[in-house]
């Protein structure tokens, strides 16, 4: 069986090389998408001021002095929720806790280390001891760099190129009489979709490694242990394999299958963050991007290779993923298997 | 080689073959005939496994049930649509193909060179099938049957689109098969071909067989007698009453078992001859005097 996939897997390479429409929604567009878009929106110069919430608990001395020093642009927190939620919708790069006795607490993004760093010196020059860094964990919701969200917007579009372009493939081999053909050959049905399927898996695979290289060539990538990239990464180009599977099927010949395949993930992209950033969606756009396979993908990508979070972290929207690609291959064996019949 | 035993295969309400029996030798060509909706497809997929009998056996190469992967590796098929990578270079398809088969290394490498060479596209193994005529494409199809040397072939409708050099170069081609041992189904509405390559015929209308024998055999069974049609060289005005068919200005049409004695006749009668073409009886023939219709169905 495995040699029949890898078989398969590598006639899909041959032609997916000689296919430009697929070459380039697979692997240039998602590069664009991350150049072209983070450049757009990184022009602007990085702020002078370090966005600093502060929540003051009983030492308005220091919170005074806080607000006075250069370099700072403090914000005072309503409370701890509120400025850790400031901190993880990139509005500050730390939460300044000011204890009653004098006790400091800081809590930063790690992601914007150089900032927190300069914000624990300045807090230690003003008389209290170096403070401790909590981290707090990343919000995937906000980018950190521009090229970051670019970078991960250009991850989904690899993942939704990849799933149209060889659903289209398997819609024209379909069409071809080609199924029938390899059908006669010794090996099983399941091998023809596995086969497809893997080679939609190690584009998406190729792809995102290529943005991940181009990520950290922009600065936009500090990943942390290996295997959270590696989850995320899999998770992702499982689910989209499954989905390109189901997609294949929802249509008789190339161009039906096309107007289903690329409907849905143009829908999955809209609602999932792809083509406009979550935060500048509509509250009811958002509640049901939270739905959407695009999104997890973000997120666990984002999470893992932007913010560097630790597998735990992206063992939720990882979950997810590869769950949504099982049972969208299941179901796309189902409707194949009736087709067959 | 093969054995087909009370096939049956029905597609909802629609019978495609009912109680379908024949054996096949080893080296033997066998053509399933029949007009279009005959069941000849549904035949050839049942022995290359493609689709499951609803009751009845297949036998290949002492291997039962064409729908086990083990028994399909002894069959080739060229299917009668074109079933080919177009995006993919002739020698990319065959390799690919050889490879489904299990085939790989120096073996695959001397599989395909010889299948490309054989059905003559050796020198444009490296040529995109896109690029190729229907001819050539159904060629490579062949090719691409035969890659992983095969003791059955199944042909379905092998010539179904192309020109005459083609016909011709891929006749040649089963010939040569045919010739080295190889045991060939060949399937087709077309039955001039059939009567050159094969050696025995099965007939088929509504998805049963009406006829098989050898060629020879059914013509003289059921073929009935010439078409004979005879140009004089000036209309005759004096034409013997007891001649058979029709005459039409110039032009002489008769049905008859022994053309010559009345040519003969005549020409003792001195009547002068411009033309004589004498169309002798084919499975074309047969299968209208079995079923009271051509072939069109």
């Amino acid at each position: 069986m495995i040699r029949a996939v890898a078989i398969l897997a590598g006639k899909d390479f041959a032609l997916l090389w000689r296919d430009r429409p697929a070459l380039f929604w697979t692997f240039v567009f998602p590069v664009l998408v991350a150049v072209v878009i983070g450049a757009m929106f990184g022009g602007a110069p990085a702020p002078a001021l370090v966005p600093v919430q502060v929540l003051d608990q009983g030492d308005a001395g220091r919170a005074r002095m806080l607000d006075e020093l250069p370099g700072i642009q403090a914000v005072r927190a309503e409370n701890e929720q509120a400025g850790e939620a400031a901190v993880r919708a990139g509005r500050a790069a730390a939460l300044v806790v000011l204890r009653p006795g004098g006790a400091v607490e800081l809590r930063g993004d790690l992601a914007r280390r150089g900032e927190v760093e300069l914000l624990r010196a300045l807090v230690a020059g003003m008389g209290a001891a170096k403070p401790a860094i909590t981290a707090i964990a990343g919000g995937a919701d906000r980018p950190r760099t521009p090229f970051e969200r670019s970078v991960a917007a250009g991850m989904a579009w690899a993942l939704i190129g990849a799933a149209a372009s060889f659903a289209l493939s398997l819609a024209r081999e379909a069409q071809a009489g080609l199924f029938v053909r390899l059908r006669a050959a010794p090996i099983a049905r399941l091998d023809v979709l596995l086969g497809k399927a893997a080679a939609c898996w190690l584009a998406c695979l190729g792809e995102l490694l290529l943005l991940a290289l181009l990520g950290a060539a922009l600065g936009a990538m500090r990943p942390g242990e290996m295997l959270a990239p590696a989850m995320a990464i899999a998770a992702a180009a499982s689910c989209f394999a499954g989905l390109m599977l189901l997609t294949s099927q929802l249509g008789d010949g190339e161009m039906k299958v096309a107007a289903s395949a690329w409907g849905l993930m143009l829908v999955l992209a809209l609602f999932g963050g792809a083509i406009l950033p979550p935060a500048m969606l509509p509250e009811w756009m958002q509640s049901i991007g939270q739905a959407s396979p695009v999104r997890w993908a973000m997120q666990a990508l984002e999470a893992a290779l932007g913010s560097g979070q630790g597998w735990r972290d992206v063992a939720r929207p990882s979950a997810m993923l590869a769950a949504t690609g099982a049972i969208a291959f299941a179901l796309g064996w189902a409707l194949f298997l009736r087709r067959a019949r | 080689m093969i054995q087909v035993r009370s096939l049956h295969k029905s597609f909802g309400a629609q019978v495609a073959l009912d109680n379908l029996s024949f054996d096949v030798d080893a080296g033997e060509s066998f053509g399933l005939l029949g007009p279009v909706g005959a069941g000849k497809t549904t035949a050839l997929h049942l022995l290359a496994g493609l689709l499951a009998p609803d009751s009845g056996e297949i036998t290949i190469d002492d291997a039962p049930d064409p729908t086990r992967p083990a028994t399909r590796r002894h069959i080739g098929i060229a299917t009668q649509a074109l079933t080919l990578y177009e995006d993919l270079t002739a020698e990319q398809n065959a390799r690919f193909f050889g490879r489904l088969y299990g085939i790989s290394g120096a073996k695959l490498d001397q599989h395909a060179s010889w299948a490309l060479e054989f059905v003559g596209l050796g020198e444009r193994r490296g040529e995109l099938v896109r690029s190729f005529s229907g001819g050539m494409a159904r060629r490579l199809n062949l090719a691409c049957a035969l890659v992983h040397n095969p003791p059955v072939l199944l042909l379905d409708e092998p010539m179904a689109g192309i020109d005459a050099q083609s016909r011709a170069l891929l006749l040649e081609n089963f010939r040569h098969l045919k010739a080295h041992g190889r045991t060939i189904i060949y399937a087709s509405h077309e039955f001039g071909d059939a009567e050159a390559l094969c050696d025995r015929v099965a007939l088929l209308a509504e998805g049963r067989i009406i006829a098989l024998d050898t060629v020879e055999d059914l013509v003289a069974g059921y073929g009935g007698p010439a078409q004979v049609t005879v140009e004089f060289a000036s209309p005759p005005v004096d034409m013997p009453a007891d001649m058979p068919g029709d005459v039409e200005g110039a032009t002489w049409r008769f049905f008859s078992e022994d053309p010559l004695a009345y040519l003969s006749q005549l020409s003792a009668e001195g009547m002068a001859f411009a033309s004589v073409r004498v169309d002798a009886p084919g499975l074309h023939s047969v299968f209208q005097s079995l079923t009271g219709r051509g072939q069109g169905g």
